[in-house]
């Protein structure tokens, strides 16, 4: 395939853009923004891209300034025909036109297809599907900033590896490694493969081996429940017998023994029975015996009772009469005493009686006293207010005639004085003084004469007279402030004159006399109402009244009582008046101790009347316990000797007693024998009692009945589980097991030989994979050798499902992986790669094949540049027609003048 | 000791007694191994028509009983249809028909004998049927029967051992004493056992029974059931067997398919003579097939053992070797065709299937197709270092060849 010459209209900044290329080489030089990456990404589209596209795809090839759709117009050669393509790119109804020239003209889809066919793709590509157009003929059109990138690394669709090993093959060994067979029997094996797994490995659902692992799973589980089921019926037999067993063992084993022990029962119930009724008679034998012996027994217990009884009472008597005779020689003696005492106690009563008088009387006097002094006291008082009083009123009389000047009148005052002595000061100031000295001539001033040694001072023109012929005018100094001045101190003077007269003073030092005077008389007035508040004037008459009432009252008491008081007095019980107060605290404290001895003699003499008092009543007691005590005795007597009478002595019924006692003991024996008999059968019979029987019987019913309830259930449940053959069903379960088992184990084992197969087919294929990479890194070391910087060779590894891979250049005797390359190396090694896969596909289309370099050896140095165009042309020579894009072309310029041509894009 | 309802009884022969023993019917029988529904249904079919031969054995011998020693049917839990068909089979015998349960059908509570279904179809259709549940003598006319009756499916006490506890002076000094027993007799080796239990047919190891010299010697007969082969175990105990065979026979000697005419005689040995009822014909079939001339005699074989009979026969193919893809479709036709002539084709065993010399000639002489050369030579190489016997690692080998070849085929077109 060869590109013969392309047209661009409307694309980008190319209004009209013309190329012809040369089957060699074609130089397209031109600067930064000339268009030649447009040029390159225009021809690509126009050969991938369909011309119906949308999308970005043909939004990037619109001119912003140029109207109209972008158009692209290639002309090519392809399998020995000159062809024109025509794409205009309008979106949806974008168009295109491919015809030979020679009959051939195709349109649209079939257009398209055509076009693909003949480039060796697979579909032109459609707008949504952008993303894939980069990897058509991607080792082929080197864009910018690409150029180093390892055109084999990827998956081998980026380098139509397929078309690329059918060339290698031819180009090879003679012998084909592999044949259509093959790959069609390689295919049916995977396509037979695909069926059953996934591209993952996992087992595709729906397919043959899902479905039979689906059965043997389904299968499993119908085994399970099936063996479930006859398990089931099984445990159901066993326990339906275990349950038949139960019921046969109740009726025929468990009831009767039940039942026998009943009847053992009943029998050992009657024989207690017997013992019982053999007991009890034994027991009525018995009982008359013990209640004689119980009467004699009594009857001597009575005797024996009193006559101990009768001893006793005869004992207390005698202590009763005893202690009779002690008692009242000691009342008598108690008596004695009391009297006594009631004699001493009258003795204190009068000593205290006269004592309370002269202890009255002597509180009477003191009190009269007291009460004289308070009424002195009290007219004291009142003499003394009174005086106060008067005092008081001579000094307000006084203060009454002094004018009524206060502080602040006087300060007044005083500063009146001082202004009018300054305004006069002032105008003595400012006035003149005439002063005659000698004069022979009559003066006088303002008609007023004045003589020798008269000094007068002026304060306002003046006129003075000499004589009568001389006038003259004497002016003081000033002017008008004389006269102002004159002016003030006539109204201070007023003003002073005024305070004066509202003082009713004559200077400031008078008024400040009568101030002085005013304040004196003013804290005395006080002074004399303070002394006069602390006498309590306004019940002092009242006081004086009442004293007087007490002083009669005490005084009329007294009256009374005269008699006494002289009597006492003169007894000299009561002391003189000066003496009662010192007295009476003596006289009071040996009344307290009068009565106080008064009372004790008192409760003493009562303890002794209690005591007596008591006696008194243990004398009655005791003469009336004597008396019972006579009586009892009598009766005791009384009885023994009936007693004795009717039933004989003592000693009588003791024989009698034991007599009786020897019959008991033995009944007593034949009873315990018989007691213990009753007590073993009667323990015999507890643990089994009719109850316990009965609630037994009980219980077997009950479980008799509950298992024939499960019996009923069991029973049920093996119709119902035996209905549907559980045996057979097992068995068809087995069986069905066992078939899909083997129908799974078969697929398995079918899956297993299909990988085994192609696991081969892959190890062979890769066995032969020396004959791909071999010629393919030789055609790279061909470049290699032409580019001359010591890399002499490439190797390469190949594998069939993954492609070329690890590809390494040699230099010297070390090897590199391309990735460790510098950046400009890797450019010329990936141009190398790429102008070998040019040359090794070329023959798959009619001998040619183009390659676009795009700006590719930016990072390669100068000196390098032979070395490249060495490659370039040895690639022309073999059939590659090189597309060489620069914005250095003069680089190229020599290469494009000897083998190609050269074209300018001219800004 | 019970006495058999006298309006009951066959028609009595002077002279001593006959009696057709047999036993392990299992009417009922699922074969639920055999895929086919219908072919089931007509194994099924066939154990009930036994009963109809058997019938006519016992008229012909004018037997005094037919016994039948346990597992008449085959499940405790047999279908009705099934109870109904035997009921209505057994009616027509003519003599009275003595029946234990065996452990297969065993006279528990909750099993057939106690059914209400099965006891009204019994007195409706058999009137002559009597089941045994209880281990006490039985006298009929000429003979006294001791029952030993399987109570459960499993029991470790021996049914017999009432018998040790007889008070054997009680009974009928002039007639002989049948003893009718179901279970495994103790002290057989285990070859014996494993000759008639099978993969599907597990023998029964729990109901042992012991023929105990003390009360052997009493009697005159022990009719056992269980083992579904006939076997005498003793001068007079013998196993009947199924009398339509059920299983593949193990061993060259095993016989199945048969009843007992037994003469009694008190105090004498038995006479005893097997009356031939089965109808199916369970065959084993030895297949070593390692090439086509093998094929060729199996299909002379078969054709000879089974000629023109369809529906009749069940084979036990047991085959082993390999043989080629050509020779392994023929030999699938053939299975094809057995699967339809034969009421069961059962196979054991593999026959593999891997490419002759010229079929792998065919893959690894290639030389315009390399890859597939390659693969089948490297494959054929394999196969032929791996070791004979190592199935493991010869079967993925040969499939995978055969898979190659089968490939081959189908691109060729």
């Amino acid at each position: 395939m060869r590109l013969l010459h392309a047209q661009l209209r409307n694309v980008r900044l190319h209004r009209e853009l013309a190329v012809t290329f040369h089957p060699r080489l074609t130089l397209l030089g031109g600067a930064n923004e000339t268009g030649k990456s447009t040029l390159v990404e225009a021809l690509h589209k126009g050969l991938f891209l369909k011309a119906s596209a949308t999308g970005k795809g043909v939004e990037e090839l619109r001119s912003s300034r140029h109207g109209g759709q972008p158009e692209v117009e290639i002309g090519f050669e392809a399998r020995g025909r000159q062809w024109l393509l025509r794409k205009r790119f309008s979106g949806s109804s974008g168009t295109i036109q491919l015809g030979d020239g020679a009959g051939v003209q195709l349109s649209g889809a079939a257009a398209e297809d055509q076009l693909a066919a003949l480039l060796g793709v697979e579909a032109a590509v459609e707008g949504r599907q952008i993303s894939q157009l980069p990897q058509r003929w991607a080792h082929l059109w080197v864009r910018q900033g690409e150029a180093g990138g390892n055109p084999l690394e990827g998956k081998g669709n980026t380098y139509d590896l397929d078309r690329l090993v059918q060339q290698l093959q031819q180009r090879g060994s003679s012998a084909a490694l592999e044949s259509p067979l093959d790959r069609k029997v390689e295919a049916l094996l995977q396509a037979e493969l695909d069926q059953l797994f996934t591209a993952t490995g996992k087992v595709r659902a729906g397919s043959p081996l899902a479905l039979a692992r689906q059965e043997l799973e389904q299968a499993g589980t119908t085994l399970a429940e099936a063996r479930s089921r006859l398990e089931q019926l099984n445990a159901a037999l066993e326990e339906l017998q275990r349950i038949e067993g139960r019921l046969q063992s109740i009726d025929a084993v468990d009831r009767p023994a039940l039942e026998s022990q009943r009847s053992a029962l009943a029998l050992a119930q009657r024989e207690l029975e017997h013992a019982e009724a053999k007991a009890a008679l034994e027991r009525s034998r018995r009982e008359p015996l013990a209640q004689q012996l119980h009467t004699l027994q009594g009857l001597l217990q009575q005797l024996t009772a009193l006559a101990a009884d009768h001893a006793t009472t005869s004992a207390e008597r005698d202590r009763c009469r005893s202690d009779q005779a002690q008692r009242q020689q000691h009342q008598q003696e108690l008596t004695r005493r009391l009297e006594q005492r009631q004699q001493e106690l009258n003795a204190l009563q009068a000593t205290l009686a006269e004592q309370a008088q002269a202890l009255e009387l002597a509180q009477l006097l003191l009190n009269r006293a007291e009460a004289l002094q308070r009424s002195a006291e009290l007219g004291e008082q009142r003499l003394h207010f009174s005086a106060l009083q008067e005092q008081a009123a001579a000094v307000k009389n006084r203060l009454a005639a002094l004018p009524p000047i206060s502080a602040e009148q006087v300060q007044a005052l005083r500063q009146a004085e001082q202004r009018q002595a300054l305004a006069s000061a002032r105008v003595e100031a400012m006035a003149a003084t005439v002063e005659v000295l000698a004069a022979d001539q009559a003066l006088r001033l303002e008609g007023h004469p004045l003589r020798p040694g008269a000094s007068v001072r002026i304060s306002r023109g003046s006129e003075l007279q000499v004589g009568e012929g001389v006038r003259l005018r004497i002016q003081p100094g000033g002017g008008e402030a004389l006269q102002q001045a004159e002016t003030e101190r006539t109204a201070a003077g007023e003003a002073l004159a005024g305070h004066l007269k509202q003082l009713g003073v004559e200077s400031g030092d008078q008024a400040d006399q009568v101030l002085r005077q005013r304040t004196g008389l003013e804290s005395e007035l006080a002074q004399l109402r303070k002394s006069a508040s602390a006498i309590p004037w306004q019940k002092l008459d009242s006081q004086i009244a009442a004293q007087a009432d007490k002083t009669r009252q005490l005084d009329t008491a007294l009256a009374q009582q005269q008699a006494c008081l002289e009597q006492l007095r003169r007894s000299g019980t009561l002391p003189a008046d000066a003496h009662l107060e010192a007295w009476l605290p003596e006289a009071r404290q040996q009344q307290q101790q009068s009565q106080a001895r008064w009372q004790h003699l008192q409760q003493e003499q009562q303890g002794w009347l209690a005591q007596h008092q008591n006696g008194q009543q243990q004398s009655q007691q005791s003469g009336s316990r004597l008396g019972e005590l006579e009586g009892r005795l009598t009766a005791l007597e009384q009885r023994r000797t009936g007693l004795v009478a009717e039933h004989g002595s003592a000693e009588v019924l003791e024989e009698q007693v034991q007599t009786l006692q020897e019959h008991l003991r033995r009944h007593d024996a034949q009873l315990q024998a018989l007691e213990q008999n009753l007590a073993q059968r009667r323990q015999q019979a507890a643990g089994t009692g009719p109850d316990a029987l009965d609630q037994r019987l009980q219980q077997l019913r009950a479980e008799k009945e509950g298992l024939l309830s499960a019996r009923g259930q069991h029973e049920q449940l093996c119709r119902s589980l035996g209905a549907s053959d559980p045996q057979a069903a097992l068995e068809q379960a087995e069986a069905a097991f066992e078939t899909a088992q083997e129908r799974c184990a078969a697929i398995d084992a079918r899956a297993t030989a299909l990988q085994l197969l192609l696991e081969r087919f892959r190890e062979a294929r890769n066995a032969l994979a020396d004959r791909y990479s071999q010629p393919m890194a030789e055609a790279i070391g061909g470049y290699l050798a032409s580019l001359g910087a010591g890399s002499e060779a490439a190797l390469l590894q190949f594998d069939t499902a993954k492609g070329f891979a690890e590809l390494q250049v040699r230099q010297g005797s070390e090897s590199f992986g391309f990735q460790r390359l510098s950046g400009g190396t890797r450019e010329q090694v990936a141009a190398a790669v790429r102008l070998a896969l040019a040359e090794v596909l070329a023959p798959a289309y009619d001998g040619s094949l183009p390659l676009v370099f795009d700006d590719a050896f930016t990072n390669s140095d100068p000196g390098r540049l032979e070395g490249l165009k060495r490659m370039l042309e040895r690639a022309s020579a073999q059939g590659v027609q090189v597309l060489l894009l620069s914005c250095t072309p003069g680089d190229y310029t020599d290469l494009a003048e000897r083998i190609g041509s050269e074209v300018s894009l001219a800004g | 000791m019970q006495t058999l309802d006298k309006g009951r009884t066959g028609a009595a022969v002077l002279g001593d007694p006959v009696v057709i023993h047999s036993a392990d019917w299992q009417i009922g029988k699922p074969y639920g191994r055999v895929a086919d529904p219908d072919k089931r249904a007509r194994l099924r079919q066939a154990r009930i028509e036994t009963i109809g031969r058997i019938a006519e054995h016992c008229s012909t011998s004018g037997a005094a009983a037919l016994v039948v020693a346990g597992d008449l049917f085959d499940a405790p839990t047999p279908a009705a249809s099934d109870v109904s068909a035997v009921c209505a089979a057994l009616g027509a015998v003519g003599c009275p028909v003595l029946v234990i349960p065996g452990n297969h059908d065993h006279g528990g509570a909750g099993s057939v004998w106690h059914d209400a279904f099965f006891q009204a179809e019994r007195e409706r259709r058999a009137p002559n049927l009597q089941v045994l549940l209880e281990r006490q003598p039985l006298e009929l006319e000429q003979l006294v029967v001791l029952p030993c009756p399987l109570l459960r499916r499993s029991d470790s006490a021996d049914p017999c051992a009432w018998l040790g506890q007889l008070d054997w002076a009680a009974l009928p000094q002039g007639k002989p004493r049948l003893v009718l027993a179901h279970g495994s007799i103790q002290g057989f080796g285990a070859s014996d056992e494993a000759s008639d239990g099978d993969d599907e047919n597990p023998p029964n190891a729990n109901n042992l029974l012991r023929l105990d010299p003390t009360w052997l010697e009493q009697v005159d007969y022990v009719a056992l059931g269980d083992w579904h082969g006939l076997k005498p175990v003793g001068p007079k105990a013998w196993y009947a067997g199924t009398p339509e065979p059920d299983r593949f026979p193990r061993h060259a000697e095993y016989r199945a398919g048969v009843v007992l005419q037994v003469t009694l005689r008190r105090g004498q040995l038995p006479a005893v003579e097997p009356l031939a009822t089965g109808t199916l014909g369970w065959h084993p079939v030895q297949a070593s097939l390692h090439s086509n001339e093998d094929l060729e005699r199996l299909e002379r074989e078969l054709e000879a053992l089974l000629g023109d009979r369809v529906g009749r026969d069940l084979v036990l193919l047991e085959q082993r070797g390999s043989l080629s893809l050509e020779a392994h479709r023929r030999y699938a036709a053939l299975l094809e065709r057995l699967e339809a002539q034969l009421l069961r084709l059962k196979r054991r065993g593999h026959c593999g299937e891997a490419p002759g010399t010229a079929e792998v000639n065919g893959l690894t002489q290639r030389p315009g197709d390399p890859l597939i050369s390659q693969v089948a030579t490297a494959l054929q190489q394999e196969l032929a270092s791996a070791a004979a016997d190592d199935a493991d690692a010869q079967e993925p080998l040969q499939r995978a060849l055969a898979a190659l070849h089968r490939a081959v085929l189908q691109a060729e077109g």
